[in-house]
């Protein structure tokens, strides 16, 4: 259908202000494919009506938070509506004494956080560039950023949703309390489902107070495996990390501020937090850990600098970023064989002549291994058998492997999620319920959903 | 009704000592801790997977209802087969596969008991965190079922926030894997979904749990107060003042006077309430907030509070709280536990109107519960023999209930929807909210054969004869708390 022709159909129900069907600088691209329309709805009703008529006539929609992320999953299949989500920016109510939230789907994640601040409060999710991404690009990517070893990630923290599904009728799940089991718990499906379920239009989530005291700590090592023993008995020794990531030699040179210091050095990054008297045993156990493991000592980060640093990490080698990877794998097993999987696979990645580095989240049990350019480029088709043979190394380790990040023309060689396991079947019949004619991000979900 | 061919079919599945068919041995399988109760008219007691597989293709073939049972502690009836048919008991499931102190993770059988996780990983000092208060009998499977809370999930969150992932037997027999290990497996989180789905989307038969290490110091404080107010406001206070802590649990004036007169604890007999107050970590962060915790305490004229970190004395300092639910048996006969959830900060508000309601309709009502989560436990006291006073407790419930909603809360915290809770989701969801609900259903279980009759609407209000059955002290012993 043509642009035109889409745009008609949507002209006598809503303002023409919400719609336009240009797109001059191809902004509004997924995969470097572009919508015939574009979408800002400025109120819930306006959603529904946009997916009444999509359904009707066919036309697939997918809903645009900040854009931060939506190159994550598989290349759309088809690409007609772009539902942007910036007018439903509203944070709809605050009940610090009860530490809840409510916001419209939209809300740029540094507005909701900067409301919460106020009130001595936190919404413990990060997402890379806070000031574009909303709450619902970060829910529905399933974004949880840096502090996530404590308070978890969206599926602990979303409570309640609200929601438009594909043939336009609005419903709810959950609630604004922060216990709940009325009813089954669909907040969980939206989470990390890109869009493919139905728009959430407004979000409960439960917030944590503002620790006291936070304290960014940076380890020196010479080896892998010897981070890996200090994070351990950082956990043991129950100092709280709220994160903790070990970068390898390599990713030195692609954290600003900090190349000369990382230097050659394997780094363990960790923030502790605590109560006002504790972080000096923190740091005496830290010293000592440190010691005990290499004879180095660790560093203290003054809490600015540590806000960049986070920043950088939760936003390593992201397309939006100066310094952008060609290639992100986000591997995930159990934290007992994170060695042996960083081992294969940096094996593995060394065919491809490229700059290598890895980053480790021991206790998530995740590695991201980031392929940087600075050489010829891998045809797609090299790039895909890549990450296919990575795959096998992981099946054998009983992980899973996701393509966070890669060239657009990849994507057509391989499936960016990776074997769906024998749910599959269910996943597929899950979506047939809520949007049978399958309009809502048709293809990028896992096994082309 | 006896069905030959199927039993015999059921015992050519599970052997025929697994196969139970005989009226008056079904009797035990007819009730849990619930209002209502039904017979169901077999049960098996498989010991695998492919047995349950096998039992449900069978049920699946022959459109046969199936409804499967933990250890039937559920207090809204979710275990209770309401439309007859095959009830899968799972007693026999029971092992505990896997424990891997290194990645904090246990791999258990559906049957096992609740804190047999935590004793069985005691030894790496590690431990399951959720611990509803029938842990000493409730199953790793119900808890799922029900997504179980407990007074640790304040801080530590509910069975959710715990289990990983599990194999589920859907209704058509097929096996399936739901979530996994790490978390963030691409894909729909069918896991996060599936958890609170009541037995009504399938058989958990293996669950992967993710275990806890034990913290350096756990203190814990009981403050008596002179009136509810305070002891609310003290609530309010400490987590004002970003502290968050393990447990915090409340005790009001008339359950404080059932304990005395049972066991008692010495608490004031004229004390408003009695808070509990868990704290945990490093010796350095657990001693600032315990200034901090008995300072706000103190400021709101608190009359005594007491505190301790060793295991014997904590243990003291919870007697009361943990054998509230017992002592309330002097109270009446027969109670009905409610559950429901208002924002913290309406607590105050909400008790007292929830005792207008049931002093207007002459009923001792007595609150002990999760106070940090805004989590209501109103135990409404009465006794089956007076003619009308069952139903004057089921009409108090819906009315607290019904508060609950208005106050911004929802129908249950922790103990599921059920029969109980049924009809009264139209006071939360709408019509389209309930379809969509269903719409996931459909997708799990097409042919509505797992535990139907539960969750959604469909006007059959738990009757009066039903609620004869509403719990009775005398099966309650001293170890049995809420
Ligand atoms: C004294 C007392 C105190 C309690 N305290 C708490 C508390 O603090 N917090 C709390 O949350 N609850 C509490 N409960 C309620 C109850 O213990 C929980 O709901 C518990 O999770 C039920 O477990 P169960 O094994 O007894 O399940 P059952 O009662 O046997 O079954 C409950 C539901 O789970 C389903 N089910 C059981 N096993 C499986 C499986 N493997 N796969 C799929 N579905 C399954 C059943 O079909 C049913 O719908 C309390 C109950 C009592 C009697």
């Amino acid at each position: 259908m043509m642009s035109e022709n889409i745009l008609s159909l949507f002209q006598d129900f809503l303002p023409s202000k919400v719609l336009k069907n240009e797109n001059p600088t191809k902004y509004f691209n997924i995969d470097g494919i572009t919508p015939h329309l574009i979408v800002t709805p400025e109120n819930i009703e306006q959603i529904s009506t946009v997916l009444r008529i999509a359904t009707k006539n066919n036309l697939s929609v997918v809903p645009w938070g900040g854009g931060t992320k939506i190159n994550i999953g598989n290349y759309p299949a088809k690409l007609d509506i772009v539902l942007c989500m910036s007018e439903m920016d509203k944070i709809i109510e605050m009940h610090p004494a009860d530490m809840t939230v409510r916001v419209q789907a939209g809300t740029k994640m540094e507005s909701i956080k900067r409301s919460l601040i106020k009130e001595g409060q936190l919404l413990p999710l990060t997402s890379p560039l806070e000031s574009r991404a909303t709450i619902g690009g970060t829910v529905s990517a399933n974004v949880s950023g840096y502090h996530n070893l404590i308070y978890g990630t969206s599926r602990d923290l979303v409570i309640g949703t609200k929601f438009v599904q594909a043939n336009g009728t609005v419903a709810k799940s959950g609630g604004n309390v922060v216990k709940n089991v009325t009813g089954y718990d669909l907040n969980k499906l939206f989470i990390g489902a890109i869009g493919t379920l139905g728009i959430l239009a407004e979000i409960s989530l439960k917030v944590i107070p503002l620790p006291r005291q936070m304290q960014t700590f940076l380890c020196f090592f010479s080896s892998i495996s010897q981070a890996l023993a200090a994070d351990t008995q950082i956990k043991q020794l129950g100092l709280s990390p709220t994160t903790s990531f070990i970068l390898d030699t390599n990713s030195a040179s692609h954290v600003d501020g900090y190349k000369d210091l990382f230097q050659s050095s394997t780094v363990l990054a960790t923030e502790l937090y605590s109560g006002s008297s504790g972080m000096q045993k923190r740091e005496n156990e830290m010293v000592r850990i440190c010691h005990a493991e290499t004879n180095s000592s660790c560093q203290i980060v003054d809490s600015q600098s540590a806000q960049s640093l986070w920043g950088q990490l939760s936003n390593f080698g992201h397309i939006n970023h100066d310094d952008s990877a060609l290639l992100i794998l986000r591997c995930g097993l159990r934290p007992s064989r994170l060695k042996q999987a960083y081992d294969s696979i940096l094996a593995e990645l060394s065919d491809v002549n490229l700059p290598i580095s890895a980053i480790l989240q021991q206790s998530l049990g995740l590695i991201r291994f980031y392929v940087w350019s600075g050489g010829p480029i891998p045809t797609p088709k090299s790039l895909s058998s890549l990450i296919t043979r990575i795959r096998l190394v992981m099946n054998e380790l009983e992980g899973y492997t996701v393509v966070e990040q890669c060239p657009a023309e990849t994507k057509y060689h391989c499936d960016v999620w990776g074997n769906p396991g024998n749910s599959l079947n269910l996943m597929k019949q899950v979506k047939a319920q809520f949007d049978p004619s399958s309009i809502l991000s048709p293809g990028r979900f896992i096994g082309r959903i | 009704m006896y069905d030959e061919p199927l039993v015999s079919s059921l015992k050519s599945i599970v052997g025929s000592d697994f196969v139970i068919c005989h009226p008056d041995d079904l009797i035990v399988y007819e009730y849990d801790g619930s209002v209502d109760k039904a017979i169901p008219d077999v049960v098996v007691l498989p010991e695998t997977t492919a047995q349950i597989s096998s039992i449900l293709s069978l049920a699946h073939e022959k459109n046969i209802p199936v409804v499967c049972r933990g250890a039937g502690t559920g207090l809204s009836g979710g275990s209770i087969a309401t439309h007859g048919g095959v009830q899968i008991s799972l007693s026999r499931m029971t092992r505990i596969l896997e424990i891997d102190p290194l990645n904090l993770t246990a791999l258990v059988e559906p049957g096992v008991i609740n804190l047999d996780i935590t004793k069985a990983v005691a030894k790496h000092s590690l431990y399951y965190s959720p611990d509803p208060s029938s842990q000493k009998s409730c199953t790793i499977g119900g808890n799922v079922a029900e997504n179980a809370g407990g007074p640790h999930c304040l801080k530590y969150g509910v069975t959710t926030n715990h289990v990983l992932g599990m194999e589920v037997v859907l209704e058509d027999g097929k096996v399936v894997e739901l979530g996994g290990y790490p978390e963030a497996q691409p894909g729909y989180d069918l896991r996060g979904a599936f958890i609170g789905g009541e037995g009504t989307l399938g058989i958990a038969t293996k669950v992967l749990v993710r275990l806890s290490r034990k913290p350096s110091i756990t203190r814990t404080f009981m403050a008596i107060f002179a009136d509810l107010d305070s002891a609310s406001t003290a609530v309010t206070q400490i987590i004002g003042a970003r502290i968050v802590p393990a447990a915090l649990e409340m005790i009001d004036a008339l359950a404080i006077k059932a304990i005395e007169n049972a066991r008692p604890m010495g608490y004031p007999r004229d004390a408003g309430a009695v808070l509990l107050i868990e704290i945990e970590g490093l010796a350095e962060d657990v001693n600032e907030e315990s200034e901090a915790i008995t300072s706000i305490c103190e400021e709101l004229g608190v009359r005594e509070i007491r505190y301790s970190e060793l295991a014997e004395e904590r243990e003291r300092l919870w007697a009361g709280r943990k054998g509230a639910f017992a002592a309330l048996g002097s109270l009446a006969p027969n109670y009905y536990l409610v559950d429901g959830v208002v924002p913290r900060t309406r607590l105050p508000d909400v008790l007292q109107k929830i005792a207008k309601i049931c002093s207007d309709l002459d009923l001792p009502v007595a609150n002990v519960f999760h106070a940090g989560d805004g989590n209501l436990h109103p135990l409404i006291a009465f006794d089956e023999r007076q003619p009308g006073s069952s139903a004057k407790a089921l009409q108090a419930g819906e009315a607290i209930l019904e508060l609950c909603i208005e106050a911004g809360g929802v129908l249950t915290g922790e103990h599921g929807v059920g029969i109980e809770k049924k009809e009264y989701m139209p006071l939360m969801f709408t019509p389209d909210d309930l379809s969509i609900m269903k719409a996931f259903k459909q997708a799990f279980s097409p042919k509505s054969l797992l535990n139907p009759g539960k969750i959604f609407p469909d006007g059959k209000k738990p009757t009066q004869k039903a609620s004869i059955r509403v719990g009775s002290f005398s099966t309650t012993d001293s170890d049995v708390w809420i």
